[in-house]
């Protein structure tokens, strides 16, 4: 917990802007983080795919606390650029969509083992996506190479129907994503600096100067970085274009180079990258299921009476087949 | 076990014979040794569905919203391999004459091997293995509509 503490008090300052907002927690921002084409609002500023898989019990009864993993793989040498152009471990996080009335389990509602582990920050801690929206939880950001198998594990309460009137029993979605590393992409539009930056025009490099204070974006999404670049290319008709290349993406263009419009100025520093998940996940009466085993018994029973009525059905027909001499 | 066996002496059943009919004259009989069995088999099926269910039901899908298309645009199942053709078959107008490949060559079938006087399948190798090469066919594009990556659903990722 102090670790994640810790790391969400040097995210906080991170950000220029000073907001709570991380690359999980942008999600947020959006009025439904999921939309109707199934795709989870983080595929917005997360444009690297990677994979994630997601394992869910097939069947829960009413009230029962159960837990949803979400595997993450990535490499656990992997290092990221962090918002000031650091460098240091890939940081995971992960979105749960549940439907209405599932809620994460809280206090004494989660089991012993894996209480013990979230509360010393071996596994990440999920909270709820906004206060009005319990069913929709969020992880992270946490860092990666703390995760044991990596796996994030968040521990649910299913709701009861019997209770929560809203609720009815049957299949429900659960919908998932894992996210390794930061965004490309802020949702206002503006790019991160852990993007690759190309060039926008044809030219020319004539200057290339390091260590500048530059400003990506405006308005409300504009972040400022400290120890920049700008790279000035002079295009054909003798115009001059400056380029803003935040820290963190290395310069792979020199001064001479002749570059084409959309051609890449620096590497690309994304190791990490984003994969979404959907699990059915049946919501079960017990009541139902004692009526399903009293049917099935009583099909049995009645399977085997026409079974043993045939075989005595058999003993007349050979009986009166011997009457008969046949 | 009881079986009836055929009375060769009967002139109607011989001729019935002598056309390929008359099977239900001799072996077991269907009343009540076959109808107890299949009480078995309805008892089976109708406890199979309600199992199902009960332990698996069925989804209530999600409003659409026909202004967004799905990440993954994918027809019923019945449908993968009609759908895997369209896919892959770089021209449209000639996917959907291969399309209409598949209802055509299925009445043709019956006919390929006419010239054959056997009914038994095994007896007419051209077309049981038509059929059987057609059936490999249908489930290797199946397979292939639900890889996502267009090259790699057509060598299933096994190569």
């Amino acid at each position: 917990m102090k670790k994640f503490l810790a790391l969400t008090v040097s995210m906080l300052g991170l950000f220029a802007a000073g907001s709570a907002q991380a690359y999980p927690q942008f999600a947020a921002n959006y009025k439904e983080a999921r939309d109707a084409s199934g795709r989870i609002a983080c595929a917005n500023c997360h444009l690297g795919v990677k994979e994630t898989e997601v394992e869910l019990p097939q069947t829960i009864l009413p009230g029962q606390v159960f837990e949803a993993k979400i595997k993450v793989p990535y490499d656990n040498k992997a290092q990221e650029v962090y918002a000031d152009g650091s460098k240091g471990p890939l940081q995971v996080g992960a979105i749960l969509i549940m439907p209405k009335g599932f809620r994460l389990a809280e206090g004494k509602e989660i089991p012993k083992e894996l209480a013990e582990k979230i509360e010393k920050g071996v596994l990440p801690s999920a909270a709820p996506i906004a206060d009005d929206k319990p069913y929709e939880l969020l992880v992270g950001p946490f860092p990666g190479s703390d995760l044991p198998d990596k796996e994030i594990v968040i521990p649910v309460k299913a709701p009861d129907p019997g209770v929560d009137k809203k609720v009815n029993f049957g299949k429900y979605s659960f919908y998932m994503g894992g996210n390794r590393g930061r965004g490309q992409v802020y949702p206002t539009g503006t790019s991160s600096n852990n993007a690759v930056f190309t060039a926008k025009a044809e030219g020319t490099i004539t200057n290339i100067q390091k260590g500048v204070k530059i400003t990506l974006g405006e308005g409300e999404g504009a972040t400022e970085y400290e120890n920049g670049a700008l790279v000035t290319i002079k295009t054909k008709d003798g115009k001059s274009l400056v380029e803003k290349i935040p820290p963190g993406p290395e310069l792979t263009a020199k001064v001479g180079d002749a570059v084409k419009a959309g051609d890449p100025i620096t590497n690309d520093p994304n190791v990490g990258g984003y994969g979404q998940a959907e699990r059915d996940i049946v919501l079960q009466d017990p009541q139902r299921v004692v009526w399903l085993l009293v049917a099935l018994g009583s099909a049995f029973l009645c399977q085997l009476l026409l079974v043993l009525k045939k075989k005595q059905v058999e003993k007349v027909q050979e009986y009166e087949a011997q009457q008969q001499g046949l | 076990m009881v079986m009836k066996k055929p009375d060769l002496q009967d002139p109607e059943f011989r001729e019935l014979v002598k056309q390929n009919m008359g099977h239900n004259k001799y072996g077991e009989p269907f009343w009540p040794n076959d109808a107890l069995i299949f009480g078995v088999v309805i008892f089976g099926t109708i406890v199979g569905t309600i199992g199902l269910a009960i332990m698996d039901p069925a989804k209530m899908g999600e409003p659409a919203d026909p202004f967004l298309t799905p990440l993954e645009i994918l027809p019923e199942w019945y449908f993968y391999p009609v759908f895997q053709i369209l896919r892959v078959v770089p021209n449209k107008l000639l996917g959907v004459v291969l399309m209409l490949a598949i209802p055509i060559g299925l009445a043709i079938l019956p006919f390929i091997e006419n010239v054959n006087k056997f009914q038994n399948p095994f007896r007419r190798p051209i077309s049981s293995v038509l059929f059987l090469i057609g059936v490999l066919v249908t489930f290797y594009l199946g397979i292939g509509a639900m890889i996502h990556n267009i090259p790699k659903s057509l060598t299933l990722g096994l190569f």
